[in-house]
């Protein structure tokens, strides 16, 4: 930094946000790997639920609540095409970023940095996820 | 939120008489209450770090942490309202 921008500094955080400070670029530069790609899926997998997870959630319980008719409604729109891909989009959400969570745990505490370590959790934590989906599915259309 | 999933396993069929019956039953229906109250406030800490990973205005940052506190609050509140009123027998 030049002099002037650290004189300048109070100022400049007071009222310029992001405009002039420089960023270091990362998508251009690091060569992709599971592990960026574990982490930006459970972020994905998280806000999507926070989203899309927690307004059916709510529509759901509303649904109950508001008697059969408002339930019937519900009710018919997961049964459309566009309803089981936004369910079986909400599962595939949850089974993957607990996964993902759970891999998270486990570095939290101090496990599996190693390279081989992390990145077979990396590359078994977003199968793990999809298969999970899968037989939860399975279970759910088959029993 | 696994107790959900397993339930939903379990159930005959999402009929809204079954579904009633199984929510309205004590254990369901605390379950639930918690998966709901758990489930917002894990999902308004999550949404904290976004908002602060990508928004660096601090009236933006305000603004939009306000608004997810809010929502979180709002969230809850309705979900719990709906299941206590399911539990408590405002049903067909």
């Amino acid at each position: 930094m030049t002099l002037p921008q650290a004189r300048g500094f109070v100022s400049a955080m007071a009222n310029a946000g992001t405009k002039n400070r420089p960023l270091s670029p990362h998508l251009q530069i690091w060569k992709w790997g599971p592990h960026m790609f574990v982490s930006i899926l459970h972020r994905v997998t998280g806000d999507g639920m926070a989203f899309a997870g927690l307004a059916v959630l709510l529509w759901w319980l509303g649904a109950l609540a508001g008697g059969p008719a408002s339930y019937a409604t519900f009710a018919w729109a997961m049964t459309t095409p566009i309803g089981y891909l936004v369910l079986v989009g909400i599962s595939w959400a949850f089974f993957s970023h607990m996964a993902s969570g759970i891999r998270h745990f486990f570095l939290d505490v101090g496990a599996g940095f190693e390279l081989q370590a992390n990145r077979l959790w990396s590359i078994l934590c977003p199968v793990l996820g999809v298969v999970l989906t899968a037989a939860f599915w399975a279970l759910l259309l088959l029993r | 939120m696994l107790f959900l999933i397993v339930s939903l396993v379990l159930l005959p069929d999402y009929s809204y008489g079954t579904i009633v019956e199984w929510i309205a039953r004590p254990v369901p229906a605390v379950m639930m209450i918690l998966l709901v109250v758990t489930t917002f406030w894990h999902a308004r800490l999550g949404l904290q770090v976004l908002v602060e990973d990508y928004l660096h205005d601090h009236a933006n940052k305000f603004a939009a942490i306000a608004a997810l506190n809010l929502a979180a609050c709002g969230g809850i509140a309705f979900g719990v309202f709906c299941i206590v009123r399911i539990a408590l027998g405002a049903h067909a």
